[in-house]
């Protein structure tokens, strides 16, 4: 009710100020402060270039904006062009028909498709349409303190195994070092290790079919693959790879043990690099990929990489200078601005300059791009029913008060009624 | 039933001492009332009787036993407050029972001993009900009660009647007397009021200061106080007092009034300084019909009068002070009016100036 | 009394109507409406599966649900939990103040109530930190005892996480309980403990005959707050556990806000906080049962 009536009144504002020199006013709803800067200076160039085009731009923060767009989608005013993570986020709106197939503005070759990365583009493609553009990716990758693996002459551990060794030796050099921060009180960060070690063992397209539940109901979540990976994450665990009570450590804590020494690993996002230098650990650490699985029937070198981008409304009234905006703001130039002012990796690369990003985000970028598969992390892509039972059921094999295979008979028994619910 | 000696009984509230040298012999049976104005030690006296208070110096045996360090329930006391403490939620025979309850005595004798009480304070028909439901008498004989139900060697009492109304105040009083000679228990019964002392008691204790001022029969304390404060505590209204000094055949009061007296009687000797004092029953207009065995008259002039049905309070300045005298036919008599009382000299009473001290020999 | 009274009550009606309007219209417009909305929207389909009318589904679906159960149970478990410690050892804190304690009792009391003026979620936070399981004071001071320390930590722990929030509840309220019970027990007069002890009543029975009935009011208000507030309970569980690990420190409230904010099933959330209201209605017929008894 509220927010119906605050933007009715918004908009007829926007009505008021346009008037004279804008024949058009459209509506950009973004999400986060840290964009707020890199978005008013690319709405003022767009502007200047359009000046008969007027945008309307608001923001939310993160935890506000995941119901706020869902109430502003249902209302009768909703923005022209609005933020949205890709996967099962954005794929609700395709479903309840309130965004706008865009195929013909990539088929127009618009501006954002130049030099546009084609795998990232893709996680947009949904019941053979194309429903939002990527404006930023974000991965995940294993981090190393560099002066510690130099001292004590440790090698970057290439499969699982290694990596459990690595444990045991980093606690052998040092029982008060931490061999992996971990911190899992907001369990999507457990989530994450899940989606590495899935990819490791489960073929792509039979996970992809269950993480949508287009499998048939007999198939559905049945790989062995899955269970094995939860073996291995439970085998981290108990080769004491992490700090102690992992459940109730905040995410930041584990980052901050990292960039002060307590922890010789961490498995962080992109975002990680201006936290960790925030702690004056710039460049005392490197990436490296998530350690294989011998045997996996998955991808070996694949990585996580989510996007997160716009997608334009079916109702918007003003569609044309929607996509233009959205065009503009996806262009190599405002991507590279956008990586320069906001410190996100960008979807779009391929105007990007030295210094535009700290180094090590840049290398991200590089491995992102040699990456062969990358898949979003689960709670992205997963039913979002479904992603819950892992979220939760992840602290309790955490815990330690569920086996694997009563994790997966969860998952399965979830999936089931949330395929026969449709 | 049992005697109560109090040896050498002194009360310290920190480096305060607030009660000294109290010593005092009650035999069985007897109803001692202890009086004296606010903080001068008698309630504190009677929780300390009750175990209620520590004793800081001296001894309090009831019977045969010391009780100083016992229990105030292991000491035989049963004790009435003056808000009569009744237990709120319980029912009136839960009230008086609730000794016996918590001694674990069994129901038959706790259901028994409630309806004696009962019976003898006419509370048979309000066991059932609680407090609340009481007027202020009945709650008072409930608590009363509570006390006869335990059956104690001693019952105290602080300041049972002083939230009662003054006819309920009266009632009470008869009915305290009547329970008390039914009951026969030794009593001690604190009060501030004079009237109950003297009507209720068999001796008095007046208090002043944390110190014993008098012990006696009101008798005793009426006719022969032992100092000139006890004088002026007992009796309403108070004796006449008024300063003056001893001279030969009489004493010279404030103002030069000299009065003639046969000090023969009063054991004090020329040029003391002394308190004199006449109470208003001795003090009489002329042809009133005063007996009086050492008649002297003196002209006044009435500043007040105070019929009281009975009798009438006659006020007139005399030796600097405002003096009482009393009237036993009742009339209202006019401010200034000339009257010529009459004292009776043969009641005087002499109190050293500077002690207070008696010196009246008689 | 009389005629004039009457009189006026027949000829103001109108104007007492005037008088409750401005309250009965906030009322209506914030208490009841959403009420009525939210058992309305409960009745519809979630809007990204279309929305349509699906009648009591939601309530069918709540009723299979095994995490609505879950927090069902958790929330009785903390009712039952906050009766004993918070009500149970405030009466208790009360109970020795009154009675024993004279020297400091000014401070141990201010001790014992300055979390009160704490908000929830910042006791949360600060608890948060406290009992962290790798730096945290909490395992500090056990450690430095020579103690183990469950390697869960306590909020990661699902066999100890709930009782740790108890714990921090009872932290946070027990002062408010101990200072309404000990303004209860100061409005007993000292004549009739003297007159107990005379009497020979035991500590405890003195405790039970006289000071409990005679802080009985005070007692339900207490359970009631208590009752009301931890049925509705949300921020302290929400900051500490996030209704985990996995859900075993979940509630109503938290999976209210789980539902509505990361399930996208706002309808079912609605009827959910319909099921809320109903309980808390009871309780609060209850509480106004008791206080006319009272009265």
């Amino acid at each position: 009710m509220k927010t119906r009536t605050s933007l009715t009144l918004a908009a007829s504002l926007a009505l008021l100020a346009g008037g004279a020199t804008a024949e058009t006013t459209i509506v950009f709803q973004d999400m986060g402060a840290e964009r707020e800067g890199f978005n008013e200076e690319a709405i003022r160039l767009f502007e200047e270039a359009n000046p008969d085009i007027e945008v309307e731009y608001r923001w939310q923060a993160n935890e506000p904006y995941k119901t706020g767009i869902k109430v502003m989608m249902e209302s009768n005013s909703p923005p022209d062009l609005y933020f949205v993570w890709a996967g099962s986020f954005s794929n609700d709106f395709v479903d309840s028909g309130v965004a706008s197939d865009i195929s013909d503005s990539e088929a127009a070759g618009d501006l954002w498709t130049q030099g546009a990365a084609t795998g990232v583009v893709d996680q947009f493609r949904y019941q053979g349409g194309l429903y939002g553009v990527p404006g930023q990716v974000y991965t995940k990758y294993m981090w190393k303190n560099d002066a510690f693996f130099a001292e004590h002459d440790l090698a970057v551990p290439e499969t699982l195994d290694e990596l459990i060794g690595l444990c045991s030796r980093v606690r052998e050099i040092d029982p008060l070092m931490t061999p992996i921060a971990f911190g899992a009180s907001e369990s999507w960060t457990i989530n994450h290790y899940l989606t590495i070690l899935f990819q490791r063992h489960v073929p792509l397209e039979t996970a992809l079919a269950d993480y949508q539940l287009s499998a048939p109901a007999d198939a559905l979540w049945t790989d062995p693959g899955y269970e094995a990976a939860l073996e291995d994450y439970v085998s981290l665990i108990d080769a004491g790879c992490f700090n102690d009570g992992i459940n109730s450590v905040d995410p930041n804590v584990s980052r901050t043990m990292f960039a002060t020494d307590l922890a010789a690993m961490t498995f962080c996002g992109s975002w990680c690099p201006p936290i960790f230098n925030e702690q004056g650990f710039e460049g005392r650490y490197s990436a490296f990929d998530f350690p294989a699985v011998e045997g996996g029937r998955g991808n070996q070198d694949g990585t996580l990489v989510g996007t997160q981008g716009f997608q334009v409304a079916a109702a918007s009234e003003n569609r044309e200078a929607a996509i233009k905006l959205m065009s503009w703001l996806l262009s190599p130039e405002m991507q590279a601005l956008q990586a320069r002012t906001a410190g996100q990796l960008p979807a779009n690369a391929s105007a990007l300059q030295d210094g535009d990003l700290p180094a090590e985000s840049v290398a991200l970028l590089d491995k992102v791009a040699e990456a062969p598969v990358s898949v979003p992390p689960l709670n992205t892509i997963v039913e979002t029913s479904v992603s819950d039972v892992i979220l939760k059921s992840g602290q309790d094999l955490t815990a330690g008060t569920i086996t694997p295979a009563e994790f997966m008979e969860r998952v399965r028994a979830q999936a089931l009624d949330a395929k026969s619910r449709g | 039933m049992a005697r109560v000696q109090i040896d050498g009984l002194a009360k310290d509230y920190g480096a305060v001492r607030v009660l000294e040298g109290v010593d005092l012999d009650i035999s069985d049976g007897e109803f001692v009332a202890l009086v004296g104005p606010s903080g001068c030690g008698k309630s504190t006296t009677l929780r300390m009787i009750a175990g209620l208070e520590d004793i800081s110096e001296g001894t309090i045996s009831i019977g045969d036993r010391v009780i100083n360090d016992l229990e105030p329930s292991d000491r035989g006391i049963a004790m009435v407050f003056q808000s009569y403490a009744l237990y709120p939620h319980m029912s009136v025979a839960k009230n008086m029972g609730y000794a016996l309850i918590v001694a674990g005595r069994p129901k038959d004798e706790v259901r028994d001993r409630v309806a004696e009480a009962a019976r003898i304070l006419d509370l048979e028909a309000y066991l059932d009900r609680r407090p609340a439901d009481l007027s202020g008498g009945q709650r008072q004989r409930v608590a009363m009660g509570r006390a006869i139900v335990r059956r104690p060697q001693v019952f105290l009492f602080d300041e049972p009647l002083s939230n009662l109304d003054a006819k309920l105040r009266t009632q009470m009083r008869t009915e305290i007397k009547r329970i008390h000679n039914e009951v026969g228990a030794t009593t001690v019964y604190v009060t501030h009021d004079q009237v109950e002392a003297m009507t209720l008691a068999d001796r008095i204790v007046i208090m002043k200061d944390g110190q014993l001022e008098q012990v006696g029969t009101p008798e005793d304390v009426f006719d022969r106080p032992a100092t000139s404060f006890v004088a002026a505590f007992i009796g309403a209204p108070p004796m006449n007092l008024a300063p003056g000094r001893v001279v030969e055949g009489g004493v010279t009061l404030e103002g030069g009034q000299c009065v003639p007296l046969d000090l023969s009687r009063h054991g004090v000797g020329e040029g003391a300084e002394i308190l004199f004092g006449l109470r208003p029953d001795d003090i009489v207009p002329m042809g009133h019909g005063m007996e009086a065995a050492d008649a002297w008259d003196v002209d006044v002039a009435i500043s007040l009068s105070e019929p009281l049905g009975s009798e009438t309070l006659v006020f007139f300045p005399f030796a600097g002070g405002d003096w009482i005298g009393r009237m036993l036919k009742p009339r209202a008599l006019q401010r200034g009016e000339a009257v010529r009382m009459r004292f009776d000299l043969s009641r005087a009473h002499l109190f050293d100036a500077q002690s207070g001290r008696r010196l009246t020999q008689s | 009394m009389g005629m004039a009274t009457i009189k006026r009550r027949q000829n103001g009606t109108a104007f007492d109507l005037v008088m409750v309007a401005p309250a009965l219209l906030l009322f209506g417009l914030f208490i009841v409406w959403p009420a009525i909305e939210a058992l309305h929207t409960s009745l519809y389909d979630e809007p990204n599966r279309g929305g349509g009318f699906i009648g009591l589904a939601n309530y069918r679906d709540m009723i299979a649900d095994p995490v609505f159960w879950i927090a069902m149970k958790n929330n009785v478990l903390f009712i039952l939990c906050n009766l004993v410690f918070q009500v149970g050892i405030g009466t208790i804190f009360a109970a020795l103040i009154d009675q024993g304690i004279r020297r400091g009792s000014t401070v141990i009391r201010t001790i014992i109530f300055a979390p009160l003026v704490i908000a929830p979620v910042a006791i949360g936070v600060i608890w948060s930190m406290l009992l962290e399981p790798n730096f945290g004071l909490v395992r500090q001071g056990i450690n430095a005892a020579g103690l183990p320390y469950p390697s869960q930590g306590l909020l990661g722990n699902p066999d100890l996480a709930f009782p740790s929030i108890v714990a921090v509840g009872a932290w946070n309220y027990i002062g408010f309980m101990m200072t309404i019970m000990l303004a209860a027990m100061q409005g007993i007069p000292r004549d009739l403990y003297e007159a107990a002890r005379i009497d020979g009543s035991s500590a405890f029975q003195t405790f039970w005959h006289i000071t409990l009935p005679g802080v009985r009011g005070a007692l339900i208000l207490c359970s009631l707050i208590v009752i009301v507030g931890s049925f509705k309970t949300f921020e302290l569980v929400y900051v500490l556990t996030r209704g985990g690990p996995g859900n075993s420190t979940q509630v109503l409230g938290t999976y209210i806000v789980e539902a509505a904010f990361q399930l996208f099933r706002p309808n079912y959330a609605a009827g959910m906080s319909v099921v809320v209201l109903i309980v808390a209605i009871l309780f609060g017929s209850l509480q106004v049962m008791t206080s006319r008894r009272a009265a």
